[in-house]
């Protein structure tokens, strides 16, 4: 008998529920939710999200006797689970214009979103996706968008930071379990957004109508909105979030791939020795650890293994999406992560959002360029980053950079040597407590080696 | 009677912002649907969606 686990973060709509049985994931449409969910699919409306790529695609599965369900819909499974903070700005931008599209393409239908939260979207075959099916609700004339107050704080407010303030303010999310708060957006926004009409009304302003309107006893009771006024609005939404960019500069990893200490021949060689490592391991899925611009991440990619390409660096997984944007890579997911701190537990409960090593796990990591991050950088024990990756996944590609390469030289620059176990031996055995050594391989060229490791 | 069908709370700063801005905002969608059909007629006819690098990538 299979276990029925209702999913944790699951819990606010009275619709409906996600829930998991045998490590399927399936949404529950209860009874409530069926003159709606009859008419959206009466009006042709998932369909037409489904043709266009944009909602995920559903099939119905019989209910179970005695569940109380409606219907039971078998979602398309997706492969890994990414979060808001963890994106980078371009995730998160076509994230908010999908969720606005999709709200356009309702109101046409005769629906309206319920809800325009981040977590209603993940990222599946290459793009941003809308998962939550149930998301819709008939259009009541003259009513304004109960879910507008969420969109200005899930996706406005978030971009306008990141893009006139600083790309790690998408962290914020983390801290604020529904988006970023107006009035805090407010104050850090600099005076000339003010300027910005979108920003001026649906930040700024916004902003102030929730302090002014806080705590009334009387219910509010506005002028209808039009059909127009709602489109309006939304247009009005898109167009101040298309305007809202972020270009890149060069921080410290992004031109690394340009400033590298790797010659040509031994770029040639890693790039051979990463990708042979990859077919003898037989993984069916991967993580690339400090994935930089994903060049490794491709040559999982290549041989069809569904790979996440995790870096700290906003600037690399900004890169690395738009090119998969352009290249139309559909098994690559690249999103942010400081592996010295991950994504955390957090939400009602502890449980809404997994933490990094709740999330479904892939059979292989990759750690390639990084071990002297942890270890140099960061002052972790061997023994401690081999525990750490063991958890991650049950195998291992790692890259060991010895004390000689340039990079750790430049890393011990201005500070004193206090790494005497930072060496090859010391490698080995610490490693050799959770892995099992199945291969190694110099690089021709370079001081490095690369290893190829099973867990004990 | 109103009745929302949202179990989200929409605040009520919200709603009467959308209220207010949706007036101005609406007539500037209107200018801009009608700006659009006039350039239309001009050019003899073109894509309804503007298409800029960061639309999000739809099925081809």
């Amino acid at each position: 008998m299979t276990d029925i686990v209702s999913q944790p973060a699951s819990f606010r709509d009275p619709d409906g529920h996600i829930f998991s049985e045998g490590g399927v994931f399936y949404r529950q449409v209860n009874p409530s939710y069926r003159a709606t969910y009859d008419r959206l699919v009466q009006s042709g409306l998932f369909a037409k999200l489904w043709a266009e790529g944009l909602l995920l695609e559903h099939e119905e599965v019989d209910p179970k006797p005695g569940s109380g369900a409606y219907r039971v819909l078998r979602p398309r499974q997706l492969a890994t689970i990414t979060y808001p903070y963890e994106w980078c700005f371009s995730q998160l931008k076509d994230a908010a214009l999908l969720t606005l599209r999709i709200q356009r393409l309702s109101i046409a239908a005769g629906f309206s979103l319920k809800d325009a939260s981040a977590y209603n979207i993940q990222m599946h075959e290459g793009r941003p996706v809308f998962i939550d099916t149930l998301s819709f609700e008939p259009l009541a004339e003259g009513k304004p968008w109960a879910a507008y107050r969420q969109f200005c704080q899930h996706f406005l407010a978030p971009l306008a930071l990141m893009a006139k303030i600083d790309a790690r303010l998408s962290l914020l999310f983390r801290e604020f379990i529904d988006g970023v708060p107006l009035d805090l957006a407010s104050r850090l926004l600099p005076t000339r957004t003010r300027l910005n009409l979108g920003l001026l009304l649906h930040v700024h302003l916004h902003a102030k109508a929730q302090r002014r309107f806080v705590n009334r006893e009387k219910k509010v009771a506005a002028k209808p909105i039009s059909k127009q006024g709602l489109l309006g609005i939304l247009s009005n939404l898109e167009s101040t979030v298309r305007g809202l960019e972020w270009k890149p500069s060069g921080t410290e990893w992004g031109d690394y791939y340009g400033i590298t200490n790797y010659a040509a021949e031994a770029r040639d060689d890693k790039v051979q020795a990463v990708d042979a490592f990859i077919a003898e391991s037989g993984a069916t899925s991967v993580w690339d650890l400090g994935a930089n611009d994903g060049t490794y991440s491709r040559l999982a990619v290549a041989r069809g293994l569904p790979t996440v390409a995790w870096d700290i660096d906003p600037v690399a997984v900004e890169k690395d999406y738009r090119r998969m944007r352009v290249e139309k890579t559909k098994l690559l997911v690249p999103a942010l992560v400081d592996l010295t701190n991950p994504s955390p537990a957090i939400g009602w409960n502890l449980e809404e959002r997994m933490s990094l090593l709740d999330r479904p796990r892939p059979d292989l990591a990759l750690a390639l360029a990084l071990i002297h991050h942890l270890a140099i950088g960061n002052n972790v024990p061997l023994e401690r980053c081999a525990a750490f990756f063991a958890r991650i996944a049950p195998q291992l590609i790692i890259e060991w950079v010895p004390k000689e390469d340039s990079k750790v030289q430049e890393l011990l620059q201005n500070r004193e040597d206090v790494f005497a176990d930072y060496a090859t031996g010391n490698f080995e055995e610490a490693f050799g407590r959770y892995f099992s050594i199945m291969g190694c391989s110099g690089i021709r060229g370079s001081t490095r080696s690369l290893f190829r490791m099973v867990r004990r | 009677m109103r009745t929302i069908f949202a179990y989200l709370d929409p605040g009520a700063g919200s709603i009467l912002l959308q209220a207010v801005v949706a007036g101005v905002l609406g007539g500037l969608f209107a200018i801009k649907l009608f700006w659009k059909r006039i350039v239309g007629f001009f050019r003899g006819g073109q894509k309804e969606e503007s298409d800029t690098e960061s639309t999000p990538e739809s099925k081809e």
